[in-house]
């Protein structure tokens, strides 16, 4: 009985006229210089470009991808068996589709590939732009992607774990046909691209990186809500003239991904400059280097993480990333047992942005029990710690009535810590006897590391 | 004491039977065991056995055997008989035959799921096999769904999620279906209405993805006793199936006895009020140890009668509960628990316990009013009734003349059939809504039956949604082409939207305390309201409608409060319109609108009023559809302003009671509002609507059928026994002397042109 649902809406298709465009209505073949390719289950359009790897995409060149070292992307991707691939043999890969929310309806219309290749003892970048003209057409383009994609040995994507490789097995699936990409090498960009961005640019989109990171700014593409629309206003009328931009946009994130793909492996290439890798390292902003840091500390490399703090720290940062690098910085001094240039930069907090700082405090006191043996003086450390999380609290729920939203380090158990850590260098600073397990577990790392 | 004493007591205690209008006995009955079938795999029976059940009941062995012989079956059989078996035993067998085999288990509601999920667990457990089974509703954790798709032998989910989580995204479960041997569906009766119209055809869809993977499931129903089981699972799964009502379970001796409260002022009319008699009855029930349900009508009378049981009874409030919708499931499961142990000696409950939730069996249940239909009144019955001792049902009648006419007229209880379940599965707004869902899933193809459905008809309905511009055709085949996701459009059940939470913020600490859904909070937590919770009272402080939370605090005051919905009906789109004799028959779009107005104060036990206030809350409302009929100025005039006024009232309730029988719907799917003079037609007007956003096109049918309708109206007015109405023909009836029975059939006869030349014959009778 809910109010209001109008009666006809849910048998509406969802999309609406596209507004209309000046000039006259073209076929797709008229505008878009591709063919029509024959398989054994018919025949479907592609466009097949062939591009210069000279050619460059904002800031970077296509031909910069065959330069990055295969253990760089293996270690950004997090997909170790990367290393022995050669990297002119992957595929980059980009849908577009008839929805966005995925289902077995959902079909991916087309299908961009794009891939190294040797040309006449020239490396080219080939990039295959295949298109179901109409539903019948789709067997015919699976059964020649089918083929066509055995040939790599990885594929590079940007979210496709979660939308273009599940959207392409249903589709495969349905046609009853067997392709299993779940079992391919998969670079997913996203999930990188967000570790080293997000911090920097907040919204990761594929647009978004180029804007900001390429410095790339699109001519003429259509807004990506906008395709599935101008798919099913193709099927209906026949008027390519929407269809032929989307082949367009397709392309430019194809080339995007292959930009992307090489400066954030850049980013994190720690090879001697000349070790044939001429990339030209471009200057990083002070936030993305917080991001760099953070994936070096992930990837155990700890000096570069440590210097990327440095040169984050050198700029200029907001509250929040100034926070984040001073504790990331000292948390990496702590595990090189640098204790007291770790203590410095916990200081640094406390002093600059004193309501942020009760991690640092809680580091500081640890330091001062462990480290300086003065456990009055960490005592008193860690009742500002808990004054400093309690005064948190309280701006939090002035800011929310009725609800307790934390401050994002100590873990919602902290008035236990705090109890515990408290009465314990009570006991400590008065000289009465602690129980053996009350040693904090950090100490123990401290010591390996 | 045990029932039986407190049974001859009863029986020997004059001042209860002067009440008692009529008190049945059912002999016990001895269970009827048989062999295992004797295909069963062995290390299924030892489990069985270990778990105390050596030998199956009479309906447990034939549905078992129908099943492994290939057929579908439906079990139609008593509470507590064990119909859980009915379909564990082929499902194991099937699974510890082939493990690669697969069945999906389809409950109501969520709590159902959770509860017979632990139930299957535990037998798996016994079994020591590797036998996976999952639910999968909406609470499923997303990390967690990948397994359960890959690897779920036995997936427990419940229709919606079916709908719109599962099959949309079948091509995850393709080791599901390609393997699914079994589809039960639990509560069979509960899909009725709208709601099991959609359920048809989510199960439509499913025989087409089935068949896609080259599956043949079999279906195993289970339902509670309706008139029509048979045709409703025929109805339901589109496939012919066998009735198993062989009931070999043991049934201890049972009583029932309907009893009226005792008049305390004859000439008024005025009695006892039910709810005290109830709990004086639940609290002697409780003082003898007897294990007791008692059923209320609503959760306000639900709250107040478990008050006044607490406060005379010896036991701790631990030890007498409330159980209804709006607590968390937290606590329903510790007090479903409770009462399988036996620590929890009462419960106070709404029909949220009809359901087969397993509470075990009690030993008396006390219904205090009329349940509103037979079978939902067998069914809280049954709530009481162990295998080998005797069990107690009272049902205890209220002053309203429903209420009075059942209790006294006990034959018209139980001498009839409990109502059928209709559904409609080719009503055309409930297809129009799920075809585009199928096609999403898979294409199509030309000539493909849908269900049962006529291909044409079919076709026809696939070319409509061609114009609309949601398929398209190509070489014959239908594909889906509207956008995102058609399922996300489609809800299967009625009205249910975001719930309002009920915050307690007594303490600083503030605590979530319940919740209701958004067309009971109006007049349940509106501000200044009473709010009973476990007996607690809360004052609402604020409700906050945009938030959808409203403010408790606990007090304690001596009254509760009453709030009242006022329906209105405003004509938005005169579809069709016909003057047919003396009336005009319409139908089209309409706005049904339902404002809490205010709300009464009323003193717990004596229940008189002890003040009032406004409610100051948006009024609800919903677009639907609605049939009206509009009598004629000329007519009216003719009948007079009095009978006019007793015959619109009279026939809106015929009306509402003959109408489901021609539109194969839940008599809940319509609402009927009478107007004497409405605002848009002037005249006297009976409307008809959809209780259904958008209308589920059950006016457009009326306006066909109109003739017949009322020709059925008139026929069950003219044939029932009574003398100047009641409510089984035009509605309860307060004053005799307004004859609304025989001016009814007046009415009924101008509109169908039968005799009208007199109207001097009215003013004496016919």
């Amino acid at each position: 009985m809910t109010l209001t649902v109008p009666p006809r809406e849910s048998i509406q298709p969802f999309w609406f006229p596209l507004p209309p465009l000046v000039g006259v209505a073209a076929p797709l073949e008229a505008l878009v210089e591709g063919e029509s390719v024959s398989t054994e289950r018919g025949a479907f359009f592609r466009r097949r470009l062939s591009l210069d790897v000279e050619e460059s995409y904002g800031t970077c060149r296509l031909g910069d991808f065959l330069r990055i070292r295969p253990p760089v992307a293996a270690a950004l991707s997090r997909v170790p068996e990367l290393c022995d691939v050669p990297l002119n043999s992957v595929l980059f890969l980009d849908t577009e589709t008839t929805g966005l929310a995925g289902g077995t309806g959902t079909h991916a219309f087309m299908v961009g590939l794009g891939y190294f290749q040797r040309v006449n003892g020239d490396e080219r970048f080939t990039l295959d732009q295949c298109l179901m003209r109409t539903y019948g057409e789709e067997r015919a383009m699976l059964t020649w992607l089918a083929e066509h994609m055995a040939q790599f040995a990885a594929i590079v994507t940007f979210n496709g774990k979660s939308f273009d490789v599940p959207l392409l097995q249903t589709r495969f699936l349905m046609s009853r046909m067997r392709l299993d990409l779940g079992e391919w090498l998969h670079f997913d960009l996203l999930h990188p691209a967000r570790r080293l961005w997000r911090l920097a640019l907040g919204s990761c989109s594929l647009q978004q990186l180029e804007r900001h990171v390429l410095q790339v700014g699109r001519e003429d593409d259509i807004e990506s809500f906008l395709i599935p629309a101008i798919y099913h206003q193709y099927l209906r009328n026949g008027d390519g003239r929407y269809l032929a931009r989307v082949f367009n946009h397709n392309r430019a994130d194809i080339l995007a991904m292959v930009a992307i793909a090489s400066r954030a492996c850049s980013m994190i290439d720690e090879s001697p400059e000349d070790a044939g890798a001429p990339t030209t390292r471009p200057r990083l902003s002070a936030a993305e280097q917080v991001g760099l840091a953070r994936v070096f500390e992930q990837m155990e490399s700890l000096d570069s993480a440590e210097r990327s703090y440095l040169a984050a720290l050198a700029g200029v940062l907001t509250v929040d990333l100034r926070v984040r690098a001073l504790m990331g910085l000292a948390g990496i001094l702590k595990r090189r047992r640098r204790h007291d240039e770790a203590a410095e930069h916990w200081q640094a907090v406390v002093d600059e942005l004193p309501a942020h700082s009760t991690q640092a405090l809680i580091e500081l006191s640890k330091y001062w029990e462990h480290r300086r043996k003065d456990a009055s003086r960490a005592y008193d450390l860690a009742c500002q710690a808990r004054d400093c999380w309690l005064g948190g609290l309280s701006r939090a729920k002035r800011r929310l009535p009725g609800l307790a939203s934390f401050q994002r380090s100590p873990s919602p158990s902290a008035p236990d810590d705090f109890a515990h850590r408290l009465e314990r260098l009570d006991r400590k600073r008065r000289g009465l006897p602690i129980e053996e397990d009350q040693a904090p577990p950090d100490t123990a790392i401290g010591s390996i590391v | 004491m045990n029932v039986d004493q407190v049974v001859e007591r009863l029986k020997s205690d004059p001042a209860f039977l002067a009440n008692v209008t009529t008190w049945r006995y059912v002999q016990p009955r001895a269970a009827t065991h048989v062999e295992w079938p004797a295909a069963i795999d062995t290390r299924l029976v030892e489990a069985l056995e270990t778990r105390g059940i050596s030998q199956p009941y009479t309906h447990q062995a034939t549905a078992i055997k129908a099943s492994l012989a290939g057929q579908d079956v439906t079990v139609v059989t008593s509470t507590a008989s064990g119909k859980t078996l009915c379909y564990n035993v082929p499902v194991l067998h099937s699974i510890l035959k082939d493990s690669a085999s697969r069945a999906l288990y389809l409950f109501p509601t969520k709590a159902l799921s959770q509860d017979q999920y632990t139930e299957l667990h535990q037998l798996i457990n016994q079994l020591d096999a590797d036998v996976k089974t999952y639910t999968y509703d909406g609470d499923t954790p997303v990390s967690a769904r990948r397994a359960i798709r890959q690897a779920g032998h036995i997936v427990v989910t419940n229709p919606d999620m079916l709908h719109a989580g599962i099959l949309p995204h079948h091509t995850k479960w393709q080791r599901l279906f390609e393997n699914l041997k079994y589809i039960v569906v639990d509560e069979l009766h509960y899909y009725r209405g709208v709601f099991g119209s959609h359920v048809a055809n989510v199960l439509r869809r499913l025989a087409r993805v089935c068949t896609f993977y080259g599956a043949t499931p079999q279906f195993i129903c289970c339902s509670a006793t309706i008139a029509n089981p048979t045709e409703l699972a025929q109805r339901l799964t589109g496939r012919d199936t066998l009735l198993v009502d062989n009931d070999g379970s043991a049934r201890g001796a049972r009583h029932f006895v309907f009893y009226n409260p005792p008049a305390i002022n004859q000439q008024l009319g005025i009695r006892r009020s039910a709810t005290g008699e109830s709990a004086r009855l639940a609290q002697m029930l409780l003082k003898n140890d007897v294990q007791t349900i008692v059923f209320g009508r609503s959760r306000v009378h639900t709250e107040v009668l478990l008050t006044r049981i607490r406060q005379g009874t010896h036991l701790s409030d631990d030890a007498v509960r409330g159980y209804r919708g709006g607590y968390l499931p937290l606590q329903r499961r510790e007090i479903e628990q409770g009462l399988r142990q036996g620590t929890v000696r009462g419960v106070v409950a709404t029909n949220a316990l009809e359901l087969g939730i397993d509470i075990g069996q009690l030993e008396a249940a006390v219904l205090s009013g009329y349940p509103g239909t037979i079978a939902s009144t067998w069914q809280q019955a049954g709530r009481a009734g162990r295998r080998k001792t005797t069990s107690l049902a009272v049902f205890v009648a209220d002053s309203s003349a429903l209420d009075q006419f059942i209790v006294t007229h006990p034959e018209y209880f139980f001498d009839r059939q409990p109502e059928s379940a209709l559904v409609n599965p080719d009503n055309l707004y409930v297809l129009m809504s799920h075809l585009p869902c199928a096609a999403f899933e898979l294409p199509f193809e030309s000539q493909e039956r849908y269900g049962g459905q006529d291909p044409a008809t079919t076709q026809e309905a696939l070319r409509s949604l061609g114009q609309a511009g949601t398929l398209l055709e190509e070489g014959g085949i239908w594909h889906w082409s509207g956008g995102d996701y058609p399922a996300e459009a489609v809800s299967l059940r009625t009205a249910e939207r975001e719930n309002v939470v009920i915050i307690d913020i007594t303490e600083p600490r503030p605590r979530v305390l319940g919740e209701c859904n958004p067309f009971a909070a109006p007049t349940l937590v509106h501000q200044d309201a009473i709010y009973l919770h476990e007996g607690q009272q809360f004052h609402i402080v604020d409700l906050n409608w945009e938030q959808k939370k409203a403010y408790a605090k606990a007090v304690n005051v001596d009254y509760y409060t009453d709030a009242s919905l006022a329906f209105n009906v405003s004509v938005l789109e005169d579809e069709a319109q016909e003057t047919v004799g003396p009336v005009d028959k319409n139908w089209g779009e309409v706005r049904l609108t339902f404002s809490p107005s205010i709300y009464k104060k009323i003193r717990v036990g004596t229940a008189e009023n002890v003040g009032w206030g406004t409610i100051d809350l948006p009024q609800q409302e919903m677009q639907t559809t609605a049939y009206w009929l509009t009598v004629s100025e000329e007519l009216a005039q003719r009948l007079g302003s009095a009978p006019m006024q007793a015959s619109l009232l009279g026939l809106e309730h015929v009306l509402g009671n003959v109408a489901p029988l021609f539109l194969m719907c839940d008599p809940r799917d319509l609402v009927s509002v009478s107007q004497v003079k409405s605002p848009f037609t002037g005249r006297p007007t009976i409307f008809m609507c959809d209780n259904y956003p958008g209308g589920v096109g059950h006016a457009g049918k009326l306006f066909q059928v109109h003739l017949q309708v009322l020709q059925a109206a008139r026929e069950l007015v003219d044939g029932c026994a009574c003398e100047s109405g009641c409510p089984s023909c035009v509605g309860p009836q307060t004053e005799p002397e307004l004859h609304a029975k025989r001016h009814t059939i007046a009415l009924l006869d101008a509109t169908l042109g039968l005799v009208f030349e007199e109207p001097a014959r009215l003013a004496t009778g016919r």
